[in-house]
């Protein structure tokens, strides 16, 4: 492997990195506050792409224009959902919120096959030239999605920095009850959660369409990696799953110059049970 | 009774087996210091519990500043004008000194003035403002869990064995700070395994045995009594 | 339809039922009795059905075997071989969390569905591997008669060793081990060996059950083997039925199977521009299915009897 081989791959892993990214960080919150496996994040991140492609077909908008649209839309879905399902089993077993949320996978998956077919789909057809430095090719469309990535995962951070919610979203992952004591009313923290949760998957969904071809199975596909970000930044830390997210992104695609590129989702696999194995907190555990 | 702060009304509960409360009742009117000393088990943190609505309650009523919060949602008891410091785990570990004190402010937007005033209270905890609360040592913790409660500006703070685990200097520091909190004008009931200094400084004392109250008196009547310490060990 | 046609649908429909009743029983154990998540039920079930499907069909230069044994001999082996991968499975994530249990099988089953895609030179591929043998018996009249009757006869087996592992001191270990993880860890070593040989006997059957698919259809490809549309279903049948009841497992599966089939008629049905729609409609309201039995059912049709 060339030089320049190794940094293309690097760059890939970035872009998927960033998807990655973009899911894990609503696993994470998700299982900081509510305490449950949200299977059907995948799933949730699908529709979003198909919400954007909605737009983009329907209101002839340019991609970057749809995203905040499947962002809302998801987000609001994804309050509907706990509101109609998730909400009844709060005081339930944690277990049976898994297999809720895996019931949700299928509604959610089905349900985009339903309204829009079995196909793949692009958002824009036609060839984009790839800028070319240094002898590494970077596809517009990656670098669109790094940069929103980015600007997202600042934005997420100034909210949960500076913001009241922000804080009590995090005063709530670190005890509920004490939260409550504060006069956090936790129902209220609990809707944005899915709200952020549902916009950052929706974002994370739109940008994998992008890189890739919608169809019904689009993030199902990458629910493993998701959750390996997510368990090797130490699930319930949202910075950790962006960190999780790069590392898990690049090696997947390093691993596509040794073994046959049909096992990459195998390698975020062994990634993350290795880690559970051997630090189930996270090897990029902060201070708490 | 508008005036009582708290009325603890034959209250029975507990964690879903048998009742750890059986009959307890209590009153705290005014801004006074009220200790409630008992053994090991005998349901002082679960009355503490009972009164946010963290244990379920079956019998009996709580009201509190003339609103009935019997079972009530801890976050509109605190929005009624309680503040509670647990007994375990009473700050927020990952977040700093500052926003620990932002969160016990949460209902009241922000307020820097009186974030000051905290400060001011408790001086330590101003050196250590982005310090995440995880990081600090036993008596700053318990200082600041103090300081998260009182950012709402309570009417009456509920504290659970505040000097637990203290060392002795640290202990009659902290007994005095509440001390200091009554004199803003807060009515406290706290739980305390350091029977004598705490009543030393309070005005009634409980003793509580097995879920009920077995003894309520003036707190200099109780800290006369020869027989304190055994009805201390529940004899 | 005529009488034949009903009766065949008839035989064909509690064959299937059975089929899925075996894995909810193996299921049972591993999620009823000892409290383990297994969310890769598809995994072990390709492992079975893959099994017996490379030794009991007839040899092919282009991939292992097939071996031509007879199907008693796929069965036993099918489940050899799924208790086998549970076993390294099991021995890898034994202590893991209920949650991180979910995922890792999730990643567990996945992980076979790419072996099975893409190793053409053990499963012949995308291309799936055909003319598995299905049961004949000249003495006893058409042969779907008596492939029902070898899968009635697995669920009576599996429901008797199961059945008899729950009342045994081993059983009540499990019992135990679920009831109060956090007292027992006292003997933390038992403990863990004792989940993991609920979680490698409940896979045998899960194996066995893949098995039985693979001879009532005479055909597998991964296809059948995709995104959780089995696991899914077979824990929709467990909770229905009631997890940790027996009576229930094989109840909820024939309960459910009747549902799913059910809503095949309904979706029949539709106008033509949706009939390629069918099954999507199908898994959805599956999906809503188990949200309606969580919220209104938890314990299922049959609670567990302690
Ligand atoms: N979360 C819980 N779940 C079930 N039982 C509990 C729980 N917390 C406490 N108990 C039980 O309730 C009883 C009373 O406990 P509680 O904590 O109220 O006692 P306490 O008077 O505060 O004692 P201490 O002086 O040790 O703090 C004890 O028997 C205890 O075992
Ligand atoms: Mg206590």
């Amino acid at each position: 492997m060339t030089i320049t081989d190794f940094l293309q791959l690097i760059i890939f892993g970035i872009v998927s990195g960033a998807i990655f990214a973009l899911g894990g960080i609503g696993i994470s919150v998700i299982f900081g506050i509510l305490r449950f496996a949200h299977l059907a994040h995948g799933d949730m991140m699908t529709f979003g792409a198909y919400l954007a492609l909605a737009a983009i077909t329907s209101l002839h908008l340019p991609v970057l224009a749809a995203l905040p649209i499947a962002m809302i839309g998801t987000a609001a879905a994804a309050i509907a959902i706990d509101y109609v399902f998730y909400r009844r089993f709060r005081q339930a077993r944690p277990v049976v919120l898994l297999i809720s949320s895996f019931g949700i996978a299928l509604v959610l998956r089905s349900a985009v096959q339903l309204i829009w077919g079995p196909g793949n789909y692009v958002y824009e057809s036609g060839i984009s030239i790839p800028y070319v430095i240094f002898d590494l090719r970077i596809k517009p469309d990656h670098l669109l999605i790094v940069a929103s990535t980015i600007a997202i995962i600042v934005a997420f951070h100034l909210f949960l920095t500076y913001t009241r919610l922000g804080k009590a979203m995090r005063a709530m992952s670190d005890d509920p009850d004490l939260a409550r004591v504060s006069g956090v009313d936790t129902e209220r923290v609990v809707v944005w959660t899915w709200a952020i949760g549902g916009a950052l998957a929706a974002a994370g969904g739109v940008f994998l369409a992008l890189d890739t071809q919608l169809n019904p199975l689009l993030c199902w596909n990458i629910l493993l990696p998701m959750f390996a970000a997510a368990i090797v930044g130490g699930i319930g830390r949202p910075y950790g799953a962006i960190a999780g997210g790069l590392l898990i992104g690049i090696v997947e695609e390093l691993s596509t110059s040794f073994i046959d590129p049909a096992y990459k989702p195998a390698v975020a696999f062994v990634i993350m049970v290795a880690v559970l194995l051997w630090r189930p907190t996270g090897i990029l555990k902060g201070t708490t | 009774m508008s005036d009582d702060l708290l009325v603890i009304d034959n209250v029975h509960g507990g964690y879903g087996g048998a009742d750890i409360l059986t009959g307890a009742s209590l009153r705290v009117s005014g801004p006074e210091i009220v200790v409630i000393v008992g053994p090991n088990g005998a349901g002082k943190s679960t009355l503490m519990k009972s009164i946010f609505g963290l244990v379920q309650i079956r019998g009996g009523t709580i009201s509190a500043l003339g609103h009935d919060i019997t079972n009530q949602r801890a976050d509109l008891i605190a929005k009624a004008g309680l503040a509670y410091v647990p007994q375990e785990r009473n700050v927020f570990p990952s977040l700093t000194v500052d926003e620990n004190l932002d969160m016990g402010g949460y209902l009241k937007k922000s307020d820097a003035a009186h974030k000051d005033r905290i400060y001011a209270i408790f001086p330590q905890l101003a050196n250590r403002k982005t310090q995440r609360a995880g990081s600090l040592s036993g008596g700053e913790r318990q200082m600041l869990a103090m300081g998260r409660a009182l950012m709402i500006e309570p009417k009456l703070l509920l504290l659970d064995e505040p000097t637990a685990a203290l060392a002795p200097k640290l202990v009659d520091e902290t007994l005095d700070k509440i001390g200091e909190i009554k004199a803003l004008g807060v009515g406290v009931l706290m739980v305390e395994q350091n029977a004598k200094q705490a009543l030393a400084r309070a005005d009634r004392g409980i003793v509580m045995v097995m879920g009920k109250v077995r003894m309520e008196d003036d707190a200099a009547n109780l800290l006369a009594r020869p027989d304190l310490p055994e009805l201390f060990l529940g004899g | 339809m005529d009488m034949g046609g009903l009766l065949n649908y008839a035989i064909f429909f509690a064959t299937f039922a059975g089929i899925f009743a075996v894995v909810a029983l193996g299921l049972n154990v591993q999620w009823g009795l000892s409290g383990q998540f297994n969310f890769g039920i598809a995994g072990f079930f390709a492992v079975g059905s893959y099994t017996t499907a490379i030794l009991t069909s007839e040899p092919v230069a282009t991939r292992i075997g097939g071996f031509d044994l007879p199907i008693v001999v796929g069965l036993i082996a099918a489940m050899i071989l799924s208790a086998l991968v549970a076993w390294a499975v099991g021995w890898v994530t034994a202590g893991l969390r209920t949650d991180y249990l979910a995922i890792a099988t999730i990643g567990v089953a996945e992980c076979i569905r790419l072996i099975v895609k893409n190793e053409d030179w053990l499963t012949n591929g995308v291309r799936g591997i055909p003319g598995i043998p299905r049961l004949a018996a000249d003495w006893f009249g058409p042969s779907p008669w008596i492939m029902l009757l070898l899968v009635a006869a697995c669920v009576i087996f599996a429901y008797a060793a199961i059945e008899a592992a729950r009342a045994s001191p081993w059983g009540r270990l499990q019992l135990a081990i679920r009831e109060n993880e956090r007292g027992a860890t006292a003997a933390g070593k038992n403990i863990a060996r004792a989940r993991l040989e609920a979680f490698v006997f409940g896979a045998a059957f899960m194996g066995l059950g893949g098995a039985l698919y693979a001879h009532l259809f005479g055909f597998i490809s991964p296809e059948a083997f995709g995104p959780n549309f089995s696991t899914f279903l077979v824990w929709v049948m467990l909770i229905a039925g009631g997890s940790g009841n027996n009576k229930g497992a094989i109840l909820g599966s024939f309960v459910i199977w009747l549902i799913w089939s059910g809503t095949e008629i309904l979706t029949n049905r539709l106008p033509v521009e949706y009939v390629n729609q069918a099954g999507a409609l199908r898994l959805l309201l599956i999906g809503l299915l188990v949200q309606v039995v969580l919220i209104y059912r938890p314990q299922g049709l049959l609670p567990e009897k302690l």
